[in-house]
């Protein structure tokens, strides 16, 4: 398991260069002076100077390259051109609520999914089936903006039942953690519900028509315990790889849903750190997201041979 | 045949609708299985063999439209509710498949697959059931039993995942077991091996078995008596040393000219011209007719299942005058 993990992150490497390559790209896209770019085209001479210096602009791209992934891999990522504060204290501060809202979605998606996908498996092309199927197919077309909008009028304006904007996190309090979360968290998982699903409907009808089912019946196994166990755990890759593309996807889904809400995490900050051309912000939660994306799928990997013992 | 049957088949019939028409997959079925007793049911593919079997488990697919009985000691399976079925299943009639790869669930050990039955039925612990799993697993051949309980049917070959299957089935001690095709997907050596553990454990438990195959070779060296089935048709129901010795029907013995034996090269193995009837558009006369040498106008007529000699039932109007080639001619 050890060296399966070694091989792992190294396989991660070119991934993480390409990665930081585009990212510290990022500023050097497009025909204007970085520098230019954040301060304005009316600044003086002398700041325009100060924040080349500042942004370490003077050197050749490589050496500028190498002394920035250099401070990146040590943890430094720099200062904030905007705010006085170091990028790592902003994304400090906006990763445990942008976690704590992805992981209630992705949460919520699976709570709802994997019954319903059940649900609609063991009634394959029944009415039941065609009405989760179709409900589904609803559910990932809803725009999230438009979702999110109309739950907070109706919701948190019009019924008062829980806050419209702003967010708690469980450090002040399970309550209040909660009356903030699941509004934003139910509009992330909403796509989410609809793709777990759909997938586990589909691996869960695979599982059922295999062979071994007739085996399991055979000897006289009950219908509930086929399902709940040998099917479910027959399906269980592809629940994982869904679950785990689904961490990914709804992590992109809190960058609108953040702004709408008013929530301060990652997702606001780096629109924010956008329209005011803040690089190192911009650069920091970007490569935040990559390792999160690179982790989520170094888990997948290794989930896969814990689950399935044909894979070695 | 002495005493009470153990199972007794009347009137068996399944058919299907389908965009094609209603198929008959079986038809007017009867025979019995007396306790202990093993009895082979041959024919080609498509012949209706897997759904018989599978009627004896009340496991038919939700698809089929099925009449008639299957009687496990009076009671009729066909009747019965399936939660009632889930304690006849596995403890009073098994079934082993073709293929043990598929047929055994690829992500739980050989041994919890055993165990699983083993407490579904009699609701001892974990370790009880372990314990015969094990002891089970050594019976049926398995070498290191204890460790290939806890190893997935991938790491085993062939012939011991059907040793495994095996050992699964008989787990209850049933009274009855349907092997489908048990030694098909199995190297020949294997297959002997396989077929000798079967007939072996049958003699040593008293279970009876109903040993579906499509070669008579099998159910030669394995089988009491044998059923011969075309078309979703018993044609012929007698003893096996009838059968190999003067079969009564043109297909048994057809079936014969095609067994593999020694001193008989492969392409010199006579198979039926022909081919089986699609089930959705069965000739209206005797169902083996367009294959048939021996067929005549009055074959056009639909032929019933008539007891030729004692224990001994035909479907063909011209058994008492034909005289057909058995197994020993053939090698003679
Ligand atoms: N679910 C189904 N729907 C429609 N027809 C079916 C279904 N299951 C079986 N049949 C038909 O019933 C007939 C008998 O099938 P069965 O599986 O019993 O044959 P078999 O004798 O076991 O053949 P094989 O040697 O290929 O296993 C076949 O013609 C098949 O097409
Ligand atoms: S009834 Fe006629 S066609 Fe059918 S098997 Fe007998 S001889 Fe052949
Ligand atoms: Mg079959």
């Amino acid at each position: 398991m050890l060296r399966l993990l070694g091989t792992r992150l190294a396989a991660v490497i070119p991934t993480l260069l390409f990665a930081t390559f585009t990212i510290f790209g990022l500023q050097h896209i497009g025909p204007a002076d970085p520098a230019t770019l954040v301060l304005g085209e009316n600044a003086t001479e002398e700041r325009i100077a100060e924040v080349r210096e500042q942004l370490g602009l003077n050197d050749p791209l490589v050496v500028q390259y190498g002394k920035w992934v250099g401070r990146v891999a040590t943890g430094d990522l720099g200062g904030s051109i905007i705010r006085t504060e170091q990028v790592s204290t902003i994304i400090g501060r906006a990763l445990p609520t942008t976690a704590q809202l992805v992981l209630s979605g992705v949460t919520i998606s699976v709570l709802i999914g994997i019954p319903l996908g059940i649900l609609a498996a063991t009634r394959a092309n029944r009415a039941t089936d065609v009405a989760v199927t179709s409900g589904s197919a609803i559910g990932v077309s809803i725009p999230n903006f438009w979702l999110a909008l109309v739950l907070i009028t109706a919701v948190a304006i019009n019924w008062g039942l829980v806050p419209a904007r702003g967010f708690a996190t469980l450090s002040d309090g399970v309550g209040e953690a909660f009356r903030h979360t699941i509004l934003p968290a139910f509009v992330v998982s909403m796509s989410g519900i609809a793709i777990v699903t759909r997938q586990v409907r589909g691996a869960m009808i695979e599982a059922l028509n295999a062979p071994s089912v007739r085996t399991h019946r055979a000897k006289g196994l009950p219908w509930r315990t086929i399902v709940w166990k040998h099917a479910l755990r027959n399906s269980a890759v592809t629940i994982v790889t869904v679950v785990g593309l689904l961490v990914n996807t709804t992590l992109g889904a809190t960058v609108v849903v953040e702004s709408v809400f008013a929530i301060p995490g990652m997702g606001s900050r780096v629109i924010g750190a956008a329209s005011a051309r803040d690089f190192p912000v911009i650069q920091g939660v970007v490569l935040t997201y990559v390792l999160i994306v690179l982790a989520i799928n170094l888990i997948i990997d290794i989930a896969y041979r814990i689950i399935d013992p044909r894979i070695s | 045949m002495i005493g009470e049957p153990l199972l007794e088949v009347r009137d068996l019939s399944i058919t299907f609708r389908t965009p094609a028409g209603v198929a008959q997959a079986v038809t007017g079925s009867s025979f019995t299985i007396a306790p202990g007793e093993r009895v082979g049911m041959v024919g080609e593919s498509g012949s209706g063999k897997s759904l018989t079997g599978l009627s004896l488990l009340g496991l038919l697919p939700p698809a089929a439209e099925v009449s008639g009985e299957v009687l496990l000691d009076g009671r009729n399976l066909l009747a019965t509710p399936e939660r009632e079925l889930r304690a006849v299943r596995g403890r009073e009639v098994s079934m082993i498949f073709q293929e043990p790869m598929t047929a055994l669930d690829p992500v739980f050990t050989v041994g919890q697959q055993i165990s699983a039955t083993f407490r579904a039925h009699r609701g001892v612990g974990r370790a009880e059931a372990k314990r015969r799993a094990i002891d089970l697993l050594g019976e049926v051949g398995i070498p290191e039993p204890a460790r290939r309980f806890r190893e997935y049917p991938h790491q085993l070959s062939g012939g011991m995942r059907q040793r495994a299957m095996i050992a699964m089935a008989l787990v209850c001690e049933p009274r009855l077991l349907v092997a489908d095709e048990p030694t098909t997907a199995l190297d020949v050596t294997i297959q002997a091996q396989v077929l000798e553990l079967i007939a072996q454990l049958s003699r040593d438990r008293g279970t009876a078995v109903l040993l579906i195959t499509h070669d008579l070779g099998v159910v030669a060296e394995t089988c009491d008596r044998v059923l011969t089935m075309y078309a979703g048709q018993i044609v012929e129901r007698c003893s096996t040393d009838d059968a190999l010795e003067f079969p009564r029907h043109p297909y048994t013995s057809g079936l014969l000219a095609a067994i593999p034996r020694p001193g008989v090269a492969a392409e010199d193995l006579r198979s039926i011209p022909g081919r089986v009837p699609s089930p959705v558009d069965l000739p209206p006369g005797c169902r083996f007719g367009p294959r048939c040498d021996h067929h005549q106008p009055r074959c056009d007529e639909a032929q019933e299942l008539t007891e030729a000699a004692p224990g001994r039932w035909v479907r063909c109007c011209r058994h008492a005058e034909l005289d057909l080639p058995g197994a020993v001619e053939m090698i003679g």
